[in-house]
């Protein structure tokens, strides 16, 4: 069934070639929009949880805004219209970047920024999940602010989130397939192409099913490893899956309020 | 920086609306059928029903890993096929993008909505199931007056949040070419060149919508819990 | 749907007989060889320290725990696997449990009706009337449109009694029904079993409480590890226990 996929394609690769290609763009993608992710949603995330009102109220306001847009639209806005509202010679040096780095890099940044919105929230549930003795004793011994937060408040909190975290990881590299619309040729788009030149959609999409579902074991087992390596000796198993109940891990997560299922 | 001229917009928004129609009804059948299914899946997981959980089981697993624009194409691709051999003939039956859309959205919902009915199913004192048991109730009248009730009211913040998330994946029906919200604004922009007014538009309207669906679903999670503890 | 039983099934000397009953929890012998009559009318006090199977015994009565062996008939029917027998003698046995299980969604009188509309096959009219008559009963008929967490804990607990007593059953078995409730409360609940007792219900208790044992108890049995140790009525078994068991537990407890 999947001998299609060795077969000669009309400019010399084999059809196999275009898939792995298109993984590539998807792994591309959504390793380096995780970081991206990562990196400003804990950043979001501690803005939600400080004194200051005002950081309190641009980190809210980032977060409605990136989590209220389908990642659609926003792939559009960063595709189309953030060239149009720049100013015109930057503009233009955007739209003439070539085909497949003009479609990656507006996709990255907005896979990043809309997925450290979510992650925002996961930190922010995190943070607060925390009893409030950590904040008082850490001010007792004199340690505020970026070192509280960096020694104390953080390390806590992360390790907490971890089994919360693994949906989000899922839902990087499933959201990588939006980019597709704005050309990127990543797994999906490849798929479409080559069921649309072979007639064997069957075989195309469902090899490219076949990847997804290896990506997902993937990151399933990693964040399973990343959770048994960061615990802290003596806790109890952060409610993991029993046996390899793929189903339950999300939806274990010790923090209540947190049950929205990611696509 | 080109000047924007917003009162586009305005002359376009009949059309806007009638997209933005399609993706409510779009969301409110994916809900119907979700939840109908999704309780339906959760149940039988809930009674370990040995094979028939185990395929909701993968079925849950495959939705939930796979991107849902390659679950679109897929149902785009099966949905003629399998309705063509159930209905006996074998030739695939043509189905538009459209009927293809509501079976895929609900479809793909119930393994979301399942997987949030399942865990309150697992969350519900034992204590209620041991007194209806002791004033002998049937099976299905502990599920349908004791259970279920109690599942769906505790679940339904989550239910809703998960309801916010479908409404603003039904914008991927542009990968069908389908006429929803975005799908209007993008044809329009075609015709009458004006893509940032059109896609501003659309995202201020998703965002609007979205947002305050959400502070509803955050007030209301704060009334249950006052109304009375959980016993 | 389950027929109002008019003809009561002649003289049953026993309500309740009990031969033999094995329950295991995994490796742990909850119940070992329990043998146990109970007579139409009489009144049980189960007591004993915790782990002593009380609970798992009474909760074989119902089948809400299943035996591992032995055999048990309540009013004459036998309680076996089938699913016919476990319907038949829960509609004749009423139970009463420590962490009251009433249903949080549905308001008093709701809770009461349930019940007896869909298994006894009431209409609503016939259900709501025997609800507030047993609520007036217990004495709460002017809660019966609120809903459980408006109500104190020996509120709720005497519309669990009532909810049971609904199904106008032959037998009512108490699962510790005092236990999770503040001690000022715990008197009212008392004097609704009281009451009970005393129109001359067949009950089964499980409890701590024993000057209600002493006022209401026919007989007492105490189990310990399992086993049935010692049994009597009331005023011989506290006041001179013939076991050393016996007689160690009742130290620890009447101080």
């Amino acid at each position: 069934m999947f001998g299609v996929l060795l077969e000669r394609t009309m400019d010399g690769q084999r059809y196999i070639d275009w898939l792995l290609s298109g993984l590539g763009w998807t792994l591309a993608l959504a390793f380096f929009g995780w970081w991206i992710a990562f990196a400003i949603g804990i950043a979001v995330g501690i803005g939600r949880t400080v004194h200051n009102p005002f950081f309190r109220a641009l980190a809210r306001l980032y977060v409605e805004v990136f989590r209220n847009i389908p990642v659609l639209v926003q792939m559009f806005l960063w595709y189309f219209v953030l060239p149009e509202l720049l100013p015109t010679t930057m503009g233009d040096w955007i739209k003439q970047i070539p085909p497949p780095w003009g479609s990656f890099f507006p996709a990255l940044w907005c896979l990043g920024l809309y997925t450290a919105a979510r992650i925002a929230e996961q930190v922010r549930a995190g943070i607060e999940a925390l009893p409030n003795g950590q904040h008082e004793a850490a001010a007792a011994l004199g340690l505020s602010g970026y070192l509280m937060y960096r020694h104390i408040i953080l390390p806590q909190a992360l390790r907490l989130i971890v089994p919360s975290l693994t949906s989000e990881v899922m839902g990087v590299y499933k959201n990588t397939s939006v980019a597709l619309t704005i050309g990127l040729m990543e797994l999906t788009a490849q798929a479409r192409q080559i069921s649309d030149a072979t007639f064997q959609t069957f075989t195309a999409f469902g090899a490219a099913t076949l990847i997804y579902l290896a990506l997902a074991l993937i990151a399933y087992q990693t964040m399973m490893l990343i959770d048994k390596a960061v615990r802290i000796p003596g806790t109890a198993p952060g409610r993991e899956a029993v046996g390899s109940d793929f189903d339950d891990m999300k939806l274990e997560s010790p923090l209540p309020g947190n049950m929205e299922v990611v696509k | 920086m080109n000047s924007l001229d917003f009162s586009i917009v305005v002359q376009a928004w009949p059309y806007l609306w009638s997209g933005l129609l399609f993706s409510l009804s779009l969301t409110a059948a994916a809900f119907l059928v979700g939840m109908f299914l999704g309780t339906l899946f959760a149940l039988v997981q809930h009674f370990e029903l040995r094979i028939l959980s185990q395929l909701v089981r993968s079925y849950v697993a495959l939705m939930r890993s796979i991107p849902l624009i390659l679950v679109l194409f897929w149902f785009f691709f099966l949905v003629p096929i399998v309705l063509g051999y159930l209905s006996g003939g074998g030739r695939p039956i043509p189905v538009g993008a459209t009927y293809t859309a509501f079976i895929t959205f609900g479809l793909f919902e119930a393994a979301y909505y399942s997987e949030i009915i399942r865990v309150g199913l697992r969350a519900v004192n034992k204590g209620q199931f041991e007194a209806c048991q002791a004033l002998a109730l049937s099976t299905f009248d502990t599920y349908r007056h004791v259970v279920l009730p109690q599942v769906f009211r505790v679940a339904s913040p989550i239910i809703l949040s998960q309801t916010i998330i479908l409404f603003q994946d039904t914008s991927l029906v542009y990968v069908l070419s389908l006429t929803d919200l975005l799908g209007a604004a993008s044809k329009l922009a075609q015709l009458n060149g004006r893509l940032v007014e059109m896609y501003l538009a659309v995202a201020v309207v998703y965002l609007i919508i979205s947002s305050a669906a959400s502070q509803f679903v955050a007030w209301l999670r704060k009334n249950s819990a006052i109304a009375g503890a959980h016993r | 749907m389950q027929q109002e039983r008019t003809v009561s099934l002649g003289d049953q000397a026993s309500m309740v007989v009990v031969e033999h009953l094995v329950k295991r929890f995994g490796s742990f012998n909850a119940l070992s060889d329990i043998n146990l009559n109970v007579a139409k009318g009489e009144k049980i006090v189960l007591c004993g320290p915790s782990g002593s199977g009380k609970s798992t015994l009474i909760r074989c009565i119902n089948h809400i725990e299943k035996p591992d062996a032995g055999r048990i008939v309540v009013d004459g029917i036998e309680l076996t696997d089938r699913i016919r027998d476990i319907n038949n003698v829960r509609c004749e046995v009423g139970m009463v449990f420590q962490s009251f299980n009433l249903f949080p969604h549905l308001s008093v009188i709701e809770n009461c009706m349930l019940a007896p509309m869909k298994v006894r096959g009431l209409t609503q009219a016939e259900a709501n009337d025997r609800a507030m008559m047993l609520l007036g009963k217990v004495r709460i008929h002017d809660q019966a449109k609120k809903y459980p967490a408006q109500l104190s804990g020996g509120q709720q607990q005497r519309v669990a009694i009532a909810r049971a007593l609904c199904m106008q059953p032959k037998i009512m078995l108490f699962d510790e029904p005092t236990s999770a409730l503040d001690p000022e409360m715990v008197k009212e609940v008392l004097e609704t079993m009281v009451e009970l007792a005393q129109d001359g219900m067949t009950m089964v208790c499980v409890t701590h409480e024993m000057g209600f044992a002493r006022e209401v108890a026919d007989r007492v049995v105490f189990m310990d590890r399992g086993s049935i140790v010692e049994e009597g009525d009331p005023s011989t078994f506290f006041r001179a226990p013939n076991t050393e068991r016996a007689k160690a537990f009742l130290n620890q407890i009447i101080h």
